[in-house]
């Protein structure tokens, strides 16, 4: 290069341009790849790392219940009197698969020698453990007391969006047989977790 | 030493950097309203050494988290200690944070040009709370697991989004493995790196504006009062964090430590209450009508997260005094009060609650029995397991389960239809059925109501209850005891060794394993209540293995003379 006139260069389109032109244009094509590159990475490391962060969104990460279990002759409930009792089951907890134990628990309410009712202890409003005021004689949530009725779980009072979730229940040669579910809380309709 | 220092200088400049951090002239003097900033940073500093410390003991997982934390309190020398400095250090820096804010607000230090100290410190505000969230669940005991079931359930409520964000955030459709393993590497990785990140550039823009003097001092008197930050401003700020550890170590030695609750039991009836912070969250739930409340919290949050942001770009009066800014501090009262009243009224309702004080007391045996089995080592199957390998606890179950339609049982819950068996066959029961057996609490609701109460003097029925005892072999037969028992006429209803079934039970062998097993078994055999009896059988219905669970749980004094029912 020699000083004065700046020296020129001529492109493949027979444009004429000078070495600082050129210069810029090179700079402007490296910030270019740099935003490229950078854009990549974000792409190749973020899909993989926000789709396994967001996973367990769509996932039931947790089952319990193996369907029907058994809670003993229905004469040994009191007619009219509500019992808790354990649901003692095998959990599946992401990869952990547990051995039998207490996984939630139940309220038995048994009406007559052909029917009894079962309704899930887990509060529909906020999923607080219910428990039976003994006074009142309606089960009652410690949590914002929501109260539900002995006779048929249906919401008395408080915030509970709905009523006492029932379970399913079998009787059959005297013995209860209940299927354990969970539902999800704080919502009007009943949907399983 | 000089040499070495000097030869630091020539390649650190460290003193330039020194100069600079601790020669920052303070406008207006040192003053004891600037210290909260510092004991915030040396709370964080104490909350990453404890918490380090911790992490080298904990095992995120359901099964073996409660196992790693109990005995990291129970066994690791200061464990208790250190756990209970992390534990109430949480607590103290929400309160710290809320007087800081307050005090920064006072003096105006949230105006232009300090919008972005006060915009990171909202963050930080935001960040101890996530904290606090994610903390509380990892010792997986009753009280974390409740707590935390109930904010995440808040979380659900908003609408549209919120199940999805709850979903998110606890790493599936329930409380689990993946809450505890998302919610340890939040509070341990992710959390304290935008911490750090805040904090520094907190501090940057604190030391790029200086500290905002008291607005009552006029400028030539603030620059006349300046001094540097060290040794009065620095000092101070030493002493108040001295006197915060000294109020986390009185609290940390007052209550041994943080508290550990049993093992998480979703089985439960566990009175479950978010940790203070998030208390008015919780009780706003009670407050607003059933179906808005989802949207009406969030839009609380919303606006309450909006007026701090907001706050710079509306607070700019010239003047800073009280009197100019007024509206803003009448916003912030109405936040700041609804907070307070929302956290307030539980607290009170619930201290005053006779059935939350029992349910207290329930969880405290609780976590006793489940450090008395923990000490034995946790079960394979981790902590959800501990009371199933546990006859007592089992036995608990069973009563539960079999007896306490009609029977109290020893932890006071259940039926009152037939005895009371709290304290069964203990002495002071023994002589409770002796001295006044129809009372409700022994048999007076049965069809056992023709035993007469003995005429006899206090002396000779501590004797007779003796003489009962020892017929199991529990006592040693006092002399006069066969005699009283003619006397008194307890043998014509009662047969003793060796004689037929009479109208009351046999007492040969009364309150032995074996005696007591016949009765479980088969109450109504002619040797028991006979035609007075209203319990069904067990016979059949219990294995030997359940038998022995129900007396350890029900008769833990009665040792086992005759042997065990397990061959």
């Amino acid at each position: 290069m020699c000083a004065g006139a700046a020296p020129q260069l001529i492109n493949t389109k027979g444009i004429v341009i000078t070495i600082d032109q050129l210069e810029i244009q090179r700079r402007k094509f490296l910030k270019g790849v740099f935003a490229v590159t950078a854009a990549l990475i974000g792409v190749v490391v973020g899909i993989p790392v926000v789709s396994a962060f967001l996973d367990p969104l769509r996932r039931r990460t947790i089952k319990v219940g193996d369907g029907l279990e058994s809670y003993g002759p229905v004469t040994d409930l009191p007619i009219g009197k509500p019992v808790s009792r354990d649901v003692i089951a095998r959990k599946q907890d992401a990869w952990d698969r547990s051995e039998p134990i207490p996984v939630g628990a139940v309220w038995l309410v048994r009406r007559d020698d052909k029917k009894v009712d079962a309704y899930s202890t887990v509060c529909p409003h906020l999923g607080c453990p219910i428990g039976f005021n003994e006074q009142t004689k309606v089960f009652a949530c410690p949590c914002h007391s929501s109260n539900f009725a002995l006779a048929d779980g249906k919401v008395l009072g408080g915030p509970a969006p709905r009523n006492l979730d029932p379970l399913p229940v079998e009787l059959k040669d005297g013995i209860v047989r209940v299927a354990y579910k969970r539902f999800i809380s704080g919502i009007a309709s009943r949907t399983e977790l | 030493m000089k040499r070495f220092l000097q030869w630091l200088e020539d390649r650190t400049a460290y003193r330039k950097l020194l100069g600079a951090a601790l020669d920052e002239p303070v406008l207006g003097g040192a003053s004891w309203a600037y210290v909260f900033g510092s004991a915030l940073a040396f709370l964080f500093v104490l909350q990453a050494v404890t918490g380090v410390l911790m992490a080298l003991y904990y095992s995120p997982s359901s099964r073996e988290a409660w196992g790693s934390v109990y005995f990291f309190s129970h066994v690791i020398r200061f464990g208790w200690f250190v756990r209970g400095l992390h534990h109430f250090g949480s607590s103290a820096m929400v309160v710290l944070l809320i007087a800081h804010m307050f005090q920064v607000f006072i003096f105006g230090a949230d105006r232009p040009p300090r919008e972005l100290s006060w915009w990171t410190g909202v963050v930080l505000l935001f960040t101890a709370l996530a904290f606090s969230l994610t903390g509380y669940l990892l010792p997986w005991d009753q009280k974390g697991y409740w707590a935390t079931g109930v904010v995440t359930s808040i979380i659900g409520t908003f609408p549209l989004i919120g199940h999805s964000i709850q979903h998110v955030f606890q790493g599936g459709n329930g409380l689990g493995n993946l809450t505890l393993t998302r919610f340890f590497g939040f509070h341990v990785f992710f959390l304290p790196a935008v911490l750090t990140a805040m904090l520094v550039s907190h501090i940057y823009f604190f030391r790029r504006n200086g500290v905002t003097p008291k607005w009552w001092q006029s400028q030539p008197d603030q620059v006349a009062r300046s001094e540097p930050f060290w040794p009065r401003q620095l000092t101070y700020d030493l002493l108040f964090s001295f006197l915060i550890l000294g109020v986390l170590v009185t609290i940390t030695l007052s209550e041994h430590g943080a508290p550990l609750d049993a093992p998480a039991d979703p089985s439960s009836h566990y009175l479950a209450r978010p940790e203070w912070y998030f208390l008015w969250l919780f009780e706003m739930l009670k407050v607003v009508p059933g179906k808005w409340e989802g949207a009406f919290v969030l839009a609380f949050v919303v606006a309450g997260v909006s007026f701090l942001l907001a706050l710079p770009l509306v607070d700019r009066s010239v003047e800073r005094s009280f009197r100019a800014r007024w509206p803003h501090f009448v916003v912030a009262s109405i936040f700041g009060g609804t907070v307070a009243a929302l956290t307030v009224n539980p607290l009170v309702r619930d201290a005053r609650d006779p059935a939350v004080r029992i349910q207290k007391q329930q969880a405290e045996a609780s976590a006793k029995s489940a450090f008395m089995l923990a000490a034995k080592g946790i079960p394979p199957g981790g902590s959800d397991q501990l009371y199933l390998n546990d006859p007592r606890s089992r036995g608990a179950h069973l009563f539960a389960q079999q007896c306490e339609a009609c029977h109290t049982g020893p932890d006071g819950k259940g039926g009152d239809t037939a005895p009371i068996l709290r304290g069964y066959l203990t002495r002071d029961w023994v002589r409770g059925v002796i001295n006044d057996p129809t009372t409700p609490a022994y048999f007076g609701r049965t069809k056992m109501k023709t035993m007469q109460p003995p005429d006899a003097t206090s002396a000779e029925i501590d004797e007779l209850t003796t003489y009962v005892m020892s017929l199991g072999g529990r006592a040693q037969a006092p002399p006069g005891g066969p005699k009283l028992f003619e006397v008194q006429s307890c043998h014509s209803c009662h047969p003793l060794a060796g004689e037929p079934p009479h109208i009351g039970p046999s007492l040969a062998g009364y309150g032995s394993r074996a005696w007591i097993v016949g009765a479980i078994l088969h109450s109504g055999d002619a040797t028991y209540y006979g035609d007075s009896n209203a319990m069904p059988s067990f016979s059949g219905k219990l294995n030997d293995e359940q038998v022995d669970d129900l007396l350890a749980y029900l008769v833990p004094q009665v040792e086992s003379p005759v042997g065990s029912l397990r061959k």
